[in-house]
């Protein structure tokens, strides 16, 4: 469907698309200025392009970088509900 | 106006010696984290013992991380967590700070450490010449069960999630 968005011979209006995904497979399809990430750290959230992030390049690994979380927007991955705590 | 660039995050991968230093790694994140660095979930070094063998899972899993260019990994640090009271524990710590990781030995050893974290310390004696044992059978006999199997021997779900990078 994306690729249909991005080519101008389907897409004659110049029709905009806004979705959300959790799958970095999209990274492929965007500019780094289409991406954006969105993140909760506290009791705001923040939003901002992958073209903001410093130092980072279209031909870097963004699947990768953001599994490993370097561009936020991933959740706080230790689902470790700390049995140890309750033993305490 | 325009708007400051945003950093790249810092980001921590654990590799604990076994299940239970992701006890005591979940425990203390749970505990102390700031939320200010990113950890990945565990991975579990299933057992480490002498430090040929050690090394070689250590070049294994750098292999599978594929950090190419390093440049572009700069932010992302191991960290690893052993027991200190392993014959090669000091040999292992030298290697892994030449390789600029992070390295945490528990010291005498993870059941030691969370013993002395729930407030029952293992006294050093004069004549104990097996305090990993000691702290092993102490261990066990607080919890009803070996370390590796304290989040398995508890009810709710108790399992890190790994995901692939």
């Amino acid at each position: 469907m994306l690729s249909i968005f991005k080519n101008a011979e389907f897409n004659t209006n110049n029709s905009q698309l806004f979705f959300a995904s959790h799958n970095p497979e999209t990274f492929d399809l965007l500019d780094l200025g289409q991406a954006y990430i969105v993140e909760r750290p506290d009791s705001y959230s923040s939003v901002y392009k992958l073209s903001e992030i410093e130092d980072l390049k279209k031909r870097d690994n963004l699947k990768k970088k953001y599994r490993l979380g370097m561009f936020g927007g991933t959740p706080d991955v230790v689902d470790f509900d700390y049995k140890l705590k309750q033993l305490l | 106006m325009r708007r400051q660039k945003i950093e790249q995050k810092d980001v921590v991968i654990p590799y604990c010696e076994g299940e239970t230093e992701i006890s005591l790694f979940g425990f203390l994140k749970h505990q102390y984290s700031n939320g200010r660095i990113s950890f990945k979930q565990p991975d579990d070094l299933k057992g480490v013992s002498a430090f040929p063998s050690f090394k070689r899972k250590y070049e294994k899993k750098v292999k599978e991380l594929n950090f190419k260019p390093a440049r572009n990994y700069e932010k992302v640090r191991l960290l690893f967590i052993i027991d200190n009271d392993l014959a090669d524990s000091a040999k292992i710590k030298k290697f892994l700070d030449a390789e600029k990781h992070l390295v945490q030995l528990c010291d005498p050893n993870t059941e030691g450490m969370i013993l002395n974290i729930i407030g029952k310390p293992q006294a050093k004696t004069v004549g104990n010449k097996d305090y990993r044992k000691k702290c092993k059978d102490a261990f066990e006999s607080h919890f009803g069960c070996k370390a590796h199997k304290l989040q398995n021997s508890l009810p709710g779900k108790t399992r890190f999630v790994n995901r692939s990078i």
